[in-house]
């Protein structure tokens, strides 16, 4: 009688969690599961989004994007941006946020709405504006860089292939900076005014606070805003999309513009899966670096 | 993929003839655009006479803004719901869907009196022949000139140049009367602009005729872009930027700004679309005449050919109402509408028969019209006509020899290889 | 070991006044404790000492040498904080030789120092845990051993044990009391505490709105209060205190009437008040007992304590003005067992010598007798 109650029990709550976790699953299977899925079976074909007929290719897309030059600019420009990315903007998010942290008394709310402002605001938007500032023409900031003695690029912020992935960089770094700053000041506040004390006491003062007292404080924030700076810098697309498409001749290709080139400007949807897969594999080895960490922490 | 999207096709096909039995003979036809500044105005006054005379066909418009207008069609011509006729450009674009046995053969269609094959000229009509089909309507055409401002030039004793030696002179001439003055500012930023200008230097310097070879891949391998005229086309550029044509830095300038430059009265010339005709009357400057790209010394091309891209509609290969669909089109093509297209749209229409009688239209755009019949024979713009990577190093190569960071044999020599490639995956 | 000189010391945050003119000198080896309510002042003096607070007006010594502008770490001084501000992610004995290693001693000096100071402290065994592994006794310790590593001039110690349960409490007021003979070390203790003060200190500083109320020896100040403010502050529960008037004033005498039917005659010892001035006078609860004047007192409320008994109650024929007890009744402390019932009235008795008397400025014009 016991038994079989029990047995009842059992059966009705494996029922429960399966009607529980079935909407979560069908939903991640026709979003994550099924895409990723084909990606990778389409990357064995050369086909585009016009072709009925699919031609087995093997292995021959990533062939062709490990020997394709402008695939490596591309990972390299992710590289740039994410490692570019981890400098300015963990970097210099770190320094506002603890300047704003003990610094700055007055206005400071103020300024941290000013810095995080233009967090809120579309890629796209910001990409906007930033073409009329970066304008060779009309733009302000040549008229302000000449203003303090220096020569703008003569082809241009976003013209010159030697400057363009840089002035892209700086425009990301201008986006999120705040996001990081206002990430890390709650991480700072979070540490006690006491322990900056103990240690003043103790002889670490200024950059020794900060190194002794503060970063270990904020370890794991920082680890935390390394990784969604790494992702950001490995799928960033609009921003570059609206502000170079790429160019100038590829300069500022990105893995996440090439794709979009490949598939559907050249219609080369096979080699777009392919690259797609490269991605997928960076992703998951990124996700798989976050879980380890953010279980050690 | 090709499963799912068959699975979904039948059972939308189910539905939607279930629809159609229930809407009581009622003929809908889906009708897609591009997103342009006038056409809401006119396919609402379109479809209202055009409903008007058919009343068992509903005309349903939507439109797309142009970046996402590629990738829409595409799909949506592999998927279940395709619209029955829908906007492109005639050339590549359109080809490659005739290739790939997406676009409807509508010869038999349209061949009464008032449907388009009667209407409008050959010319235009084999724009979109491909074999013995005709694979779609001719809308309009959009050519490319340099507008210059009349009152400057009179003012400073400059005349229309008559060659492009002519043309760089005019540009030093410029400079030395204010080398401040940018003589005519490039756009570069979106890439196409500089297409359009090698465009014409390749048909002035290489020649239409020489260079179809190897626009459409059929040349031998050997041969495939080898012509030391590509150079010289490329070399032309340099020309013009050495003559000081250009402001610093063209890859960096949006387009629009340009137009606003002549516009404005900041710059005295421009190598403009035909479209940009209603967009300086728009912002008020109507002090402006055209001229064509000038022959080049020593070159192959034609001298009375231009830049001419044609746009149209094609009909999907799927549409279940080919007969009401090609109404439609023979409807947007008829005298009247095409008159009404050119006063809303500033556009030239492929039916140019009632423009003489317009009030509304301009001087230029009446000369734009007549220079566009003119043409002895269309030059599609590189970046419609071209396999997409060849276009794609096209492109590229412009802005880099603008740069500086190739040159005129480097950039031919890597679209060779780009083409040699494109040829062997044919 | 060194001395300790607060000459003439201010402080303001704005316009409100944290510490006003400080006067106070600590001699080598002593322990002191500053106690006083909320917000009187004596934490913020005691930042003042170790650096953390910026001085308006006047100086600092330490050790004879003036400390006033120097940063926290030069001044030879050591602070064991309330909520210990252990650094979270040292090991204890990182955090017990991080201060010798920011001075950059040898490793070995810093080895030796953090073991003789576990040692002292009984934390041998904890030495590779993180803070986060420790109770709160533990990491007490450890704040402690931080401090006795960088052997200092000086000890400040702000609440340490406020955020200890009362067993803990007293266990390690204790220790601190052991520690300070071991050491011999100058320290400055600051409590809200009474009893921590009268228990541990040499000497107690209590402070009152920005102000040192009075310095002296715990007993001292609990049988000799300058004021009424220190009186009512030192001993719990609290001296009971009822308004009076003096109504005849000799030279050896005042006479003291608590109503218009109580009224006693005190021999006086102080600055006497002038005849119809209005006074309070104070009654420690424990001085109830024996004596010359007796009156009855209503039971409201009794506390066995098992070796004592609190009795609040009210009065009959006069009305206490502040008290442990509720409006108007008074607290008394017998020190033994004692059978009495809430509702019962009893006969209550005190020696005139053992009052206070405070005039109305709320100073004291007549001490208690406490050797009757």
């Amino acid at each position: 009688m016991t038994a079989r109650s029990e047995q009842t029990t059992v059966s009705s709550g494996t029922l429960t969690y399966a009607a529980m976790l079935a909407p979560a699953l069908i939903l991640m299977s026709v979003f994550v599961f099924v895409p990723v899925v084909l990606v990778l079976y389409g990357s064995l074909f050369q086909f585009s989004l016009t072709d009925r007929q699919w031609d087995f290719a093997g292995f021959g897309n990533y062939a062709r994007a490990f020997s394709d030059p402008i695939f490596w600019v591309a990972l390299r420009n992710n590289l740039i941006i994410v490692i570019g990315s981890i400098v300015l903007q963990v970097g210099f998010g770190t320094i506002l946020a603890a300047m704003l942290d003990r610094g700055i008394t007055v206005g400071g709310t103020l300024m941290r709405t000013i810095i995080f402002a233009p967090m809120v605001i579309s890629s796209v938007a910001v990409g906007l504006i930033w073409l009329i500032i970066l304008d060779p023409n009309v733009g302000p900031m040549n008229v302000l860089v000449s203003a303090i003695g220096i020569a703008p690029p003569r082809l241009g912020w976003l013209g010159d292939p030697a400057f363009s992935i840089w002035v892209v960089l700086g425009v990301a770094a201008w986006q999120y900076t705040g996001f990081m700053m206002v990430l890390i000041l709650a991480g700072l506040q979070a540490v006690p005014k006491e322990l900056y004390q103990a240690a003043a006491l103790d002889g670490a003062t200024g950059l020794r606070a900060f190194r002794y007292i503060t970063l270990p404080a904020i370890r794991n924030i920082l680890i935390v805003a390394v990784l969604i700076t790494t992702v950001g810098g490995f799928k960033v697309f609009d921003l570059i999309f609206v502000m170079t498409k790429g160019g100038p001749a590829n300069a500022t290709q990105v893995l996440g513009t090439y794709i979009y080139l490949q598939a559907f400007t050249l219609g080369n949807s096979g080699y777009a899966n392919a690259i797609s897969a490269v991605l997928l594999v960076i992703a998951v080895a990124l996700g798989w670096l976050q879980l380890r960490t953010s279980r050690k922490a | 993929m090709k499963c799912f999207v068959t699975v979904a096709a039948a059972a939308t096909c189910f539905v939607a003839s279930a629809a159609i039995a229930n809407a009581e003979d009622v003929v809908e036809v889906k009708y897609w655009t591009l997103k342009n500044q006038g056409l809401d105005e006119f396919v609402a006054q379109a479809k209202s006479s055009f409903e008007e005379a058919n009343p068992g066909i509903r005309i349903i418009h939507e439109d797309f803004p142009n970046e996402a207008y590629k990738t829409a069609i595409q799909v949506a011509l592999n998927g279940s719901e395709p619209p029955d006729a829908f906007f492109n450009w005639v050339g590549e674009d359109s080809a490659r869907f005739v290739r790939d046995g997406l676009v409807l053969d509508i010869s038999e269609f349209g061949t009464e009196e008032n449907g388009f094959q009667s209407m409008l000229t050959e010319g235009w009509i084999s724009s979109l022949r491909h074999g013995d089909g005709i694979y779609g309507v001719p809308m309009e055409a959009v050519s490319k000139f340099f507008y210059y401002n009349v009152d400057w030039f009179a003012e400073h004793d400059l005349s229309v140049p008559t060659s492009f030696n002519g043309l760089l002179q005019l540009c030093r001439d410029i400079r030395a009367i204010d080398a401040d003055i940018v003589p005519m500012p490039l756009g570069n930023s979106e890439r196409w602009k500089l297409n359009h200008f090698i465009t014409m230097l390749n048909e002035r310097v290489v020649g239409f005729e020489a260079a179809q070879d190897d626009y459409d891949l059929s040349a031998s391998a050997d041969d495939l872009f080898t012509d030391p005229k590509f150079v010289t086309a490329w070399e032309k550029v340099l020309e013009l930027q050495q003559a000081g044509c250009f402001q610093d830095a063209p890859n960096a300038t949006a387009p629009e700004l340009t137009r606003a430059m002549f516009s404005s009265g900041t710059s005295p010339m421009i190598y403009c679309g035909s479209w940009c005709a209603g967009i300086f009357d728009q912002d008020g400057f109507t002090g402006y005449a055209m001229f064509r790209m000038p022959a080049v010394e020593g070159g192959d091309g034609a001298d009375d050919t231009n830049f001419v891209l044609v746009q149209g509609y094609q009909v999907s290969a799927q549409t279940e109402h080919p007969e009401e669909t090609v109404k439609w089109l023979n409807h947007l093509v008829s005298p009247k509408m095409a008159k009404a297209y050119a006063e809303i749209m500033s556009r030239v229409p492929s039916n140019p028969e009632l423009l003489g009688e317009s009030d509304a239209l301009s001087e230029q755009f009446k000369w734009i019209a007549n220079d566009v019949a003119s043409v002895s024979t269309p030059i599609n713009v590189l970046d419609v006509l071209l396999e997409n990577s060849v276009s794609e190093a096209y492109l590229d190569a412009g802005v880099e020899v603008l740069n500086g960071t190739m040159t005129p044999q480097e950039a031919m020599d890597k679209i060779r290889e780009t083409a040699l490639q494109a040829k062997s995956n044919l | 070991m060194g001395s300790v000189s607060i000459a003439n010391v201010s402080k303001s945050y704005g316009s409100f006044e944290a510490i006003k003119n400080i006067v106070l000198q600590i001699e080598p080896g002593e322990f002191v404790v500053m106690v006083g309510p909320s917000g009187c002042g004596k934490s913020t003096l005691l930042r003042t000492i170790a650096g953390l607070e910026t001085v308006n007006a006047g100086t600092i010594s330490v050790g004879g040498e003036d400390v006033t502008h120097r940063e926290p770490a030069e001044r030879g001084v050591a602070m064991v904080f309330q909520n210990y501000a252990l650094y979270p992610h040292m090991t204890v004995t990182g955090n017990m030789g991080f201060g010798l290693k920011m001075a950059k001693q040898a490793q070995a000096a810093i080895n030796g120092a953090v073991s003789q100071a576990a040692r002292i402290l009984h934390i041998e065994d904890h030495l590779h845990k993180q803070p986060k592994a420790l109770s709160g006794g533990q990491k007490q310790r450890v704040a402690i051993g931080r401090a006795i590593t960088r052997e200092p001039k000086v000890f400040l110690f702000d609440e340490p044990l406020s955020n200890l349960d009362a067993a803990l409490r007293t266990k390690m007021r204790v220790e601190l009391g052991r520690l300070h003979n071991q050491l011999g070390a100058t320290m400055i203790y600051v409590t809200h505490d009474q009893t921590e003060a009268m228990t541990m200190a040499d000497r107690i500083v209590i402070m009152n709105d920005g102000e040192v109320e009075q310095v002296g020896s715990p007993l001292d100040l609990y049988n000799r209060p300058v004021n009424r403010f220190v009186a009512g502050f030192l001993g719990s529960p609290k001296m009971n205190f009822i308004d009076a008037l003096a109504t005849d004033v000799d030279e050896k005498t005042v006479r003291v009437s608590l109503s218009d039917t109580f009224s006693f005659d005190v021999a006086r010892n102080g600055t006497a008040p002038s005849p119809d001035d209005s006074i309070t006078i104070g009654i420690r609860p424990e001085a109830f007992g024996e004596g010359d004047v007796g009156f009855e007192l209503d039971v409201r409320i009794v506390e066995n304590l098992g070796r004592e008994t609190l009795v609040y109650g009210t009065p009959v024929g006069f009305a206490s003005s502040e008290s442990d007890a509720e409006q108007g009744d008074i607290v008394i402390h017998f020190p033994r067992q004692r059978e009495v019932r809430t509702g019962e009235r009893i006969s209550v008795r005190f020696s005139a010598n053992a009052i206070h008397i405070f005039d109305a400025g709320g100073i004291t014009r007549h001490f208690a007798n406490t050797c009757s």
